[in-house]
């Protein structure tokens, strides 16, 4: 009973700040519900990144392509093959899924940084596709997406819409944390302090690298499914490298090594985003929107320096810390 | 002889561009004891390290393994054949405790997959606690009791040496590297490896042993193997091969008293 209480207290906080988050949003006037469910499907595809980065060490600077699979998919299934929207969101995920199983086959049989150089190029080339093809649209993208339904419930509103992304976002953090507390996580942590130790170890590290490939990619195609049934629109901006980029941020400043990185990092990074939006061009009139990104440097700089181990992962050592200082009950006499 | 051997090197080669690290190499091995492997720097004994624990491919030539082609094999792949090692410039699992660095050498038994651990199936759970077991008891039989659930990397250097001992005994390995496995030790320290020697291959391990320290591997081996420049300068029990002036000469008097 009592480890059953350990085991799902961090839940419980999880599932309690989610349900505060509407209560605060909708009185703050610096917030609104639509910045919530933004924050919500970011961190959904962040957690894929810190399992991917974070905890197997391989960095990949193409998460948004996998996004933007998630995205397209349940645009074109909807708009120009009738499916509802779930389909949409499923066939995604498998199309995402066997994408990264193939990259991965390929990309971790190499010894080396390959997987950063092969996610860039995987992007750069998927967002060229998308703007050419008809079938995507082309430059324009597409439009008129359906909203997301549960059979006849249509979700419309942000506050709705917010509810359903943030119960897919504990899901997935269940899913993570799963993944991360077994035989199979310790091992990915284990490759990602020291790959010929944990070869040597008889850890199949291609297999385990493509494992987690494949799962950050599911998590970013669902993420980006959610994105294109809420704006109701797609195009290739969403495959965007700016967009890879900000979720490996996401993940470095919430915390790599824990999966609350993920929803940690995509409130911080997106309050910031929105701060900075709305003072900079207050502070002088010539400055605009596009340093955004030099106060997001500005962030992981900060971050990197003061609390490597991200927000989150620095809470959480904090936290432990002072359990360990506490008197410890003896459970075990050895 | 040629029938029971157990391990065996045929013309085992490795070249770095254009300079033969280990040139046309054969070896042979009975199954148990400690087998040394000495030579003065560059001799290419790290490699020959390498190769048989997976971690670089041969130029040319074979490694078997209990009558089995083992060439070429992933570090994993030599792992499951019962080659586990160790690591001269310790490479512990820093942010795992103690007990999970020896557990994951133990993930194979284990099973239930990556799909069955997300959704939380409790099909492994039984067999993750016997790993436990097994690795509390190992960990014990190792000097670091109590220290099970401390951060690896939080262990003094000498107790991190002994974690990777334990790591490399988890996988019950068959054959056993160490790779300078008393660099950076104090002399008290190396003074309970020649006690480990003997319990590990009472269980019936073989050990491929590596070290700079002469004395000691001429004082634990039952037979030391010496390379220069790639290839076999001399082999055979350890007081032989001390005495062997070939040996003497290419150490240039450093101390080779048994």
């Amino acid at each position: 009973m009592r480890v059953l209480v350990t085991k799902l207290a961090p839940y419980a906080v999880f599932v309690g700040v989610l349900l505060l988050v509407p209560a605060v949003f909708t009185r703050v006037p610096f917030f609104t519900m639509a910045n919530a469910v933004q924050m919500g499907i970011l961190a959904i595809a962040t957690l894929g990144l810190v399992l991917l980065a974070g905890f197997a060490g391989q960095i990949s600077i193409g998460q948004a392509a996998f996004y933007g699979i998630g995205a397209y998919s349940s645009a074109i299934l909807t708009t120009r093959a009738g499916m509802p929207p779930l389909g949409g969101v499923v066939v995604g995920a498998v199309l995402c899924g066997l994408a990264a199983y193939l990259v991965g086959s390929f990309i971790f049989r190499v010894r080396g940084h390959y997987l950063a150089l092969a996610t860039l190029a995987f992007g750069l080339m998927l967002g060229n596709i998308a703007r050419q093809l008809e079938i995507t649209g082309g430059a324009s993208g597409i439009v008129d997406i359906p909203q997301l339904a549960l059979g006849p419930l249509i979700i419309t509103g942000d506050l709705r819409y917010y509810y359903l992304v943030a119960a897919v976002l504990l899901v997935v953090i269940v899913l993570a944390r799963n993944l991360v507390n077994s035989a199979f996580g310790r091992s990915l942590r284990a490759l990602g302090d020291s790959e010929i130790a944990a070869a040597s170890s008889g850890v199949d590290l291609a297999r385990h690298k493509r494992v987690v490939f494949v799962v950050a990619a599911v998590f970013a195609s669902v993420a980006g499914s959610l994105y294109a049934h809420w704006v109701t629109f797609v195009d290739y901006h969403t495959l965007d490298l700016l967009l890879s980029i900000q979720l490996l941020i996401m993940a470095t400043v919430g915390g790599l090594r824990t999966v609350w990185g993920a929803p940690v990092g995509a409130f911080l990074v997106l309050t910031l985003s929105q701060a900075a939006q709305e003072l900079l061009p207050r502070l002088s009139s010539n400055i605009g929107g596009e340093f955004e990104i030099a106060v997001f440097g500005l962030a992981l700089i900060l971050v990197l320096l003061f609390l490597p181990s991200g927000v989150a992962g620095g809470v959480l050592g904090l936290l432990k810390r002072r359990r360990r200082t506490a008197p410890r009950v003896p459970t075990d006499a050895s | 002889m040629t029938d029971s051997a157990w391990l065996r090197l045929v013309g085992l080669t490795k070249r770095f561009g254009g300079v033969s690290a280990v040139d046309d190499l054969d070896l042979e091995h009975r199954a148990g004891g400690v087998l040394g492997l000495i030579g003065p720097n560059g001799a290419g004994k790290t490699t020959v390290f390498n190769m048989l624990s997976g971690a670089i491919l041969p130029t040319s030539g074979r490694i078997e393994l209990d009558g089995h082609d083992v060439t070429g094999l992933r570090p994993d792949q030599m792992n499951g054949r019962g080659v586990s090692r160790t690591f001269q410039n310790l490479e512990i699992f820093g942010s795992l405790s103690v007990i999970d660095n020896v557990l994951v050498a133990r993930e194979r038994y284990v099973r239930g997959g990556a799909l069955g651990a997300m959704l939380g199936l409790p099909s492994g759970r039984r067999a993750a606690r016997e790993q436990e077991a097994f690795a509390r008891e190992l960990l014990a039989r190792n000097g670091l009791v109590g220290l099970a659930d401390e951060p690896a990397a939080s262990l003094p250097y000498g107790l991190q040496r002994r974690v990777e001992v334990a790591r490399a005994l988890a996988s019950q390995p068959r054959l056993l590297l160490l790779d300078e496995p008393l660099a950076g030790l104090s002399r008290a320290e190396s003074t309970s490896f020649a006690t480990l020697m003997d319990q590990v291959t009472d269980e019936g391990v073989t050990v491929l042993l590596v070290e700079h320290d002469v004395t000691t591997v001429m004082s634990v081996s039952d037979r030391v193997v010496v390379l220069d420049h790639g290839s076999l300068l001399a082999d055979g029990p350890p007081d032989a091969v001390a005495a062997d002036p070939r040996v003497r000469a290419a150490y240039l008097g450093e101390e080779l008293d048994a």
